[in-house]
């Protein structure tokens, strides 16, 4: 039976009652701010762009939920996974890769605050948080941050060479073909950061960690008022 | 010196003036009492005091009777809307009370002693039933002494049975000598109750247990209240019944304060155990409008001995005057 404050709600449930708000960040990262990605079907782009005019991507929360997790296999680590992988093992790649030590005992809430904590650490140099709304702050500032260097790249890595590398070896491997060009201008760590595929899976990962936390939280606000009216 | 009672006493529905009264927001009603609404001359001031049928159905019947009349007010008056409304709910509460415990008088009537008598063997016999779960309730309490479940059981029977004897009998000497193995007993219960209440888990996972134990505990109160008034003891009597209405606040109190700043429980819940427990909870908060009244009952007959016999007869409401 499904528990009251749920930590590990499915993506496409999380996601089909997120803000438009924040479910237009997820979107503007997937279709690289509405002006398309290599590998993104056009008709997807098309999809997520009337839906995000229209306020409604809550509706599309399978179809935001499917390019997330296509994206999570474009890493190298990736290479020998079948065409998707899932949102658990994309969330524990992400956490990796910022040096977090996720294991298996760990749900995907807690990978998700692993990938915040060692988020914020690297980006922000924040290493603690007061509450829960300073971490969603923060949290939503280092998102804006990587969403924006993501684009950066993404459109350079997007055209030429990288185009026809990405045909010959399939899938979305081609945004390794990110140029020095590309870390020349956002600098090493953010580089570091959003290298790969993961200049995507990291905000995407954080968004949703962030989409997750204030889930958690109201839920866990229902919860404790349900209690306090017995008294 | 005993006092007449019979013109202080009169049946609420022979008496519509009160009636009219706590329609327009003269009077309002606080548990069983009736008093000046605040903002009036007498502001606060007790007019009288309500009386229950000893018979839980009639009491029933009764509060729905003076609900359905006073709901007619509602709508009608704007003056004094809040105050009958206010009065509406404490009906409300005592009628909840009433079905929660089958019955408002069980501490004061002879009646009522009898359903908790059979309550307390009805419980022991889930006990006995649930014996596994129980002694691992009690051994949080004490991992060193080894409890011997039965002897506990056929020592808190015997109790009960003699109890029940001793007041049929109105065997006055006899029913003081319970009164510190009945304290026992309710002590007992209650620390067990105190020291899972602060443990989140246990809350959730012991709930069953808990519950009965709970049960045991009201309905202990209740038969020690009683005890101590066929014993003549009134004003402890009273204060039984106003401990057990303090204890079970207490205890609610500290469950939910513990469980509201429990996450990580809070993400193991089901919503079928968070109904368990807020029910059981709410089952809590329901009988306390059935102590304060029967505090209150107690309250009077100190006052004016010999009510609670007329009242424990009556089919209809009556309304004491202060």
């Amino acid at each position: 039976m499904a528990t009251v404050v749920p930590r590990d709600l499915p993506l496409i449930d999380l996601l089909s009652k997120a803000s438009s708000d924040d479910l237009n960040v997820l979107a503007d990262l997937i279709t690289d701010n509405e002006k398309g990605r290599v590998a993104l079907d056009s008709k997807v782009k098309i999809t997520i762009r009337n839906h995000r005019a229209k306020g409604s991507l809550q509706s599309i929360s399978d179809v935001l939920e499917a390019e997330i997790r296509a994206f999570g296999s474009n890493s190298i680590v990736n290479m020998f996974r079948s065409s998707s992988v899932s949102y658990l093992e994309l969330a524990t790649d992400v956490a990796k890769k910022l040096d977090g030590k996720p294991t298996a005992s760990h749900d995907v809430f807690a990978i998700e605050e692993i990938v915040m904590r060692q988020a914020l650490s690297k980006y922000a140099g924040v290493k603690s948080y007061s509450d829960y709304a300073a971490l969603v702050g923060q949290v939503a500032q280092v998102v804006k941050l990587l969403v924006s260097a993501a684009s950066g790249i993404g459109g350079i890595a997007a055209t030429g060479g990288a185009a026809a590398l990405a045909s010959a070896i399939g899938g979305r491997l081609v945004t390794l073909a990110a140029p020095p060009l590309a870390v020349a201008a956002t600098g090493v760590t953010i580089f570091q950061a959003v290298s790969p595929a993961f200049r995507i899976t990291v905000p995407a990962v954080l968004q949703i960690a962030k989409i997750r936390q204030m889930r958690f939280e109201a839920d866990f606000a229902t919860y404790q008022e349900k209690l306090r009216s017995c008294l | 010196m005993p006092v007449n009672t019979d013109p202080l006493v009169r049946s609420l529905p022979d008496i519509p003036d009160v009636l009219a009264k706590i329609q327009s927001g003269v009077y309002r009603l606080w548990g069983g009492v009736v008093r000046y609404a605040s903002g009036t001359d007498k502001g606060g001031q007790i007019v009288g005091h309500l009386l229950f049928p000893g018979d839980s159905q009639q009491t029933q019947e009764r509060l729905q009777q003076l609900q359905a009349t006073l709901s007619k007010g509602l709508g009608s008056l704007q003056n004094g809307m809040s105050h009958l409304q206010q009065s509406m709910n404490v009906l409300q509460g005592l009628q909840s009370a009433n079905l929660v415990l089958s019955g408002l008088n069980l501490a004061v009537t002879t009646a009522g002693f009898v359903i908790v008598c059979k309550k307390l063997d009805g419980i022991s016999a889930q006990i006995q039933a649930q014996s596994h779960d129980i002694v691992q309730t009690f051994q949080l309490v004490s991992d060193i002494q080894e409890r011997n479940l039965l002897a506990d059981e056929a020592q808190f029977r015997a109790l009960t049975l003699t109890a029940r004897q001793f007041c049929e009998q109105g065997d006055v000497e006899h029913l003081k000598g319970l009164i510190t193995p009945f304290h026992k007993e309710y002590q007992f219960t209650k620390l067990v109750l105190e020291k899972h209440a602060p443990i989140a888990a246990s809350n959730v996972e012991r709930l069953s247990e808990i519950r009965l134990l709970q049960d045991r505990l009201v309905n202990l109160g209740l038969m020690m209240a009683h005890v101590q008034m066929k014993a003549g003891a009134l004003k402890y009597s009273r204060e039984c019944v106003v401990q057990l209405e303090s204890d079970l606040t207490a205890l609610n109190t500290r469950r939910v304060e513990v469980l509201i700043c429990d996450r990580e429980l809070a993400s193991k819940i089901n919503h079928r155990q968070l109904t368990g427990m807020t029910n059981f909870l709410q089952h809590g908060k329901h009988v306390l409008p059935a102590l304060t009244y029967q505090a209150d009952v107690i309250d009077l007959e100190i006052r004016n001995p010999g009510l609670l016999e007329r009242a424990s007869e009556s089919k209809e409401i009556l309304l004491v005057a202060a």
